[in-house]
């Protein structure tokens, strides 16, 4: 199978949450804003974990928040 | 930058004036950086002090915060470690083959040609130890910094 990343869509809903920042959202899910802004920009993939928790924090299910896309 | 990332620089900062303090009190500098020593040692002296202060002041206005650690600073420390792991081993081993050499020296009654002093060894294993730490910093540091 072919290699690809994983995209998420947490910029989006955390605007469509009442303008939900960054620090609000890794209080929520229990990590730091700094891994909240890395996952954001697609630099770190986060834990199973806590991609559910992200994924509970937006009441969204978890393949509406994040994406497998395969690099063409 | 998180407080992960803040500690990091600060314990760089102080393995590296231990490591110059340590090199300056048992081999001293070298001829041609000898004039400057005061400089040097002024430096460093600054440098492990304004370490203390910064970690103290991160400790005590970030010390209240919820989540001091989080998943993706386990990760980068662990990177940390393995590289810092792995120079440690290098030294013991290197360490303990000289120890072997030595005595084969000492056993053979002559001069063996690549043997040391036993406390030549004991003070390249403390160097390693600073240089692993340092290392293991130098790591976490590029791994933040690359915003991993």
């Amino acid at each position: 199978m072919e290699d690809g990343i994983i995209v998420n869509n947490i910029r989006k809903l955390r605007f469509n949450q009442n303008e939900m920042t960054q620090q609000e959202l890794a209080d929520l899910v229990g990590v730091t804003r700094q891994t909240i802004n890395a996952i954001e920009a697609a630099k770190y993939s986060p834990s199973l974990d806590l991609a559910f928790k992200i994924a509970t924090a937006f009441k969204k299910p978890i393949g509406e928040v994040f994406k497998y896309k395969i690099e063409p | 930058m998180s407080k992960q990332e803040i500690l990091s620089w600060t314990s760089l900062a102080t393995s590296s004036s231990f490591l110059f303090f340590y090199i300056l009190f048992n081999f001293g500098l070298p001829g041609t950086v000898e004039s400057f020593s005061g400089t040097f040692v002024k430096t460093f002296f600054n440098l492990f002090w304004i370490a203390v202060i910064i970690e103290i002041i991160v400790e005590i206005s970030e010390g209240n915060k919820k989540v001091q650690k989080d998943e993706r600073d386990f990760i980068i420390e662990a990177k940390g470690m393995k590289a810092g792991y792995n120079i440690l081993v290098i030294s013991v081993v290197i360490a303990l083959v000289q120890i072997f050499i030595s005595n084969l020296g000492f056993m053979s009654n002559s001069e063996f040609p690549f043997s040391l002093e036993l406390s030549t060894i004991f003070h390249f294993l403390i160097l390693s130890l600073f240089f692993a730490s340092a290392t293991r910093r130098t790591i976490m540091i590029y791994q933040y910094r690359k915003g991993y």
